[in-house]
């Protein structure tokens, strides 16, 4: 693409041109952008800025690449009145997002007992293509998870009312309209919620092995030497449906409202029509799904982790440091233009990053900010970070979700072995666990960008500052 | 003979591209080609068969529907397809029969795809018939 100009550091425009509205604008340091170049993301940048109603800039995080619609790593706010909602914006796998767990461990009291942590897990967390889990559901109690998230969870014993706290929303879109989603998607869901699927989701145990902020590691309740349990998964089948099952709609009202794009998948609605709203009340079921499903999980990492060393809640401490979501639309307010003004806010392989004294930010954490959570690849950093004001005047409140791929699952699988790679990785004291070895290859570190990299220019351009690294001790892949 | 489809690079997620001589070949070989990221088959005994009906606002979309119903039948009633017959198919429906199946046992997952996308789907007319580029997100 040409014509990007640099406008700082870390910042680089693309022009308004064509059927753009707004400017695209892209976070990342002159060595990424190089290759950012190379596949199609930018082109996707340009297309998002074409949404009716896209205010401020199309925006792409350090880790963005090539997606479908939008590209991974992008961010776009709507105007409530003249703008529109895209379940592209969103992705299949709604409210996929990453769940931090905090315990009172220190690596060198278990490191050991790691490799029997790590099929512990395994068996305790029904992971691989399609895995179906420990609870099955009839429809009306598939209702109750869309409209309670990890909430119903809690309920049913898997957790503990605390664990809500320090979840985003609560552990729950009070927005959500359990009626909304089709047979399909409960068909789907029914016989998945606790489970972790395959691709890149997974569970990590990691060790905290160095802090950058003492105060605000402090707060979060991190300190060195500390073994965190990490959980990436989302909404699994119902939330892939419920995707497909609006962008048909949605394709019907582009044709209504005379609405034009350059690509098919960013089809989308008036956010005040009716399909608009409904694909709202449905999305947020299934991020309500995702939330209950990373609670369950949650349930089982500490049954697992207090029968493989024998001990008990309070031995353990197994609190939640943060849930938060990469892959949703939120109606969020914002400044714009010196006003304040209430906005859809689009994040696709982005993670909110609201800054201290911001009301959704938990009380807990206020002072300092909202966490965020940045998974690395297995065999990586992955970082605590927290969010800034700088991000809520630049990007909607928003920083990267990840390292991002570099390299197609094709390429990675025949550049090395699932088997290879399990010895590499074992031989770097990770234990790794996996229901595929193909599915691990397609995973390879070497297939995504340097996540230091990532959350550096995240950092320098202030849109999150680093709290603490952590390094993985064992990893669960499905 | 070049086959009816081969897998394209794409860097998140997985594309194929898929050709046919006719609008009812094309889909057969995506159908085939999808199946064939999704699973291997095995072993003997009794096959599964089905019948699909679908109608849909264009072709695009109808590939999109096609694809996504042996993807459901995948997923949720566990069940993948050898044989794809399209029987009838105008631009806007479809009438096929899926043969040669297997379930459980007989089935070796590869991998999930979560859903077919209409990233840049056109179906593209030519002088040797017809040809689409897909990607699955997976």
């Amino acid at each position: 693409m040409d014509g990007i100009k640099k406008l700082g550091e870390n910042l680089w425009e693309i022009p308004r041109t064509g059927a753009m509205n707004v400017p695209g604008r892209v976070y990342a340091s002159e060595a990424m952008m190089e290759r950012i170049r190379r596949d199609r993301a930018l082109e996707q940048v340009a297309n998002v800025a074409a949404l009716p109603g896209i205010v401020g800039a199309s925006l792409a995080m350090p880790d963005i690449h090539w997606g479908y619609g939008f590209p991974i790593g992008g961010v776009a706010a709507t105007a409530m009145e003249d703008g529109v909602v895209s379940p592209g914006g969103v992705g299949y796998d709604i409210s996929c997002g990453v769940r931090l767990l905090r315990s009172n461990l220190i690596k060198s009291e278990v490191e050991s007992k790691i490799p029997a942590l790590a099929d512990a897990l395994f068996r305790a967390v029904p992971s691989g293509v399609g895995s179906t889990g420990r609870i099955h559901l009839k429809r009306e109690e598939m209702k109750k998870v869309f409209e309670k998230g990890a909430r119903w969870a809690v309920e049913r014993a898997y957790g503990d009312r605390e664990d809500l706290e320090t979840c985003e929303e609560g552990g729950f879109l009070e927005s959500a309209d359990p009626d909304l989603p089709s047979a399909r998607s409960v068909e789907s869901g029914k016989d998945q919620l606790g489970t972790l699927g395959s691709g890149n989701h997974f569970l990590e145990i990691q060790e905290v092995d160095e802090i950058y902020d003492e105060r605000t590691a402090r707060v979060f309740g991190l300190f060195p030497g500390q073994v965190t349990v990490m959980v990436h998964t989302g909404s699994r089948g119902c939330g892939y449906q419920i995707c497909d099952d609006y962008l048909k709609v949605m394709r019907e009202s582009v044709r209504r409202h005379g609405i034009t794009l350059p690509d098919p998948q960013l089809s989308c609605a008036p956010l005040s029509s009716r399909e608009g709203r409904e694909y709202l009340g449905a999305m947020a079921s299934a991020a309500n799904f995702a939330r209950a499903n990373r609670q369950a999980i949650t349930h089982w990492v500490r049954e697992a982790f207090m029968r493989t060393l024998g001990v008990g809640p309070n031995d353990l401490r197994m609190g939640v440091l943060y849930d938060v979501c990469h892959n949703v639309a939120k109606i969020e307010e914002h400044e714009i233009g010196g006003k304040r003004t209430r906005v859809c806010v689009h994040r696709k392989g982005a993670t909110r990053a609201f800054p201290a004294g911001h009301p959704d930010v938990p009380e807990r954490y206020r002072s300092v900010g909202q966490p965020v959570l940045i998974p690395g690849t297995m065999g990586t950093w992955s970082y605590v970070a927290v969010g800034t004001e700088r991000a809520m005047k630049e990007t909607f409140g928003t920083t990267c979700h990840g390292a991002g791929r570099a390299m197609s699952r094709t390429q990675a699988a025949k550049q090395i072995e699932g088997h290879k790679l399990w010895k590499e990785l074992e031989e770097r004291n990770i234990s790794v666990r996996t229901a595929s070895y193909r599915g691990l290859a397609e995973e390879a570190p070497f297939a995504y960008k340097d996540v230091n990299e990532v959350v550096d220019v995240c950092h320098q351009a202030g849109l999150s500052l680093k709290v603490a690294r952590l390094k993985p001790l064992a990893v669960v892949k499905g | 003979m070049r086959p009816g489809f081969e897998i394209i690079p794409h860097t998140a997620d997985i594309g194929l591209r898929v050709r046919g001589k006719t609008l009812a070949a094309l889909f057969e070989n995506a159908a085939r080609g999808m199946t064939s990221l999704l699973a291997e088959m095995k072993g003997t005994g009794r096959e599964k068969s089905a019948n699909v009906r679908l109608s849909s606002d264009g072709p695009e979309s109808l590939l999109v529907d096609w694809l996504g119903e042996i993807l459901y039948k995948f997923t949720v009633k566990r069940a993948a397809y050898s044989r794809f017959k399209v029987t009838a198919l105008s631009p806007r429906a479809l009438s096929a029969r899926l043969s040669g199946g297997r379930a459980g046992p007989g089935l070796r997952a590869l991998r999930e795809i979560k859903a077919v996308t209409y990233h840049g789907l056109k179906i593209k007319k030519m002088k040797e018939g017809y040809a689409a580029d897909i990607i699955f997100d997976v």
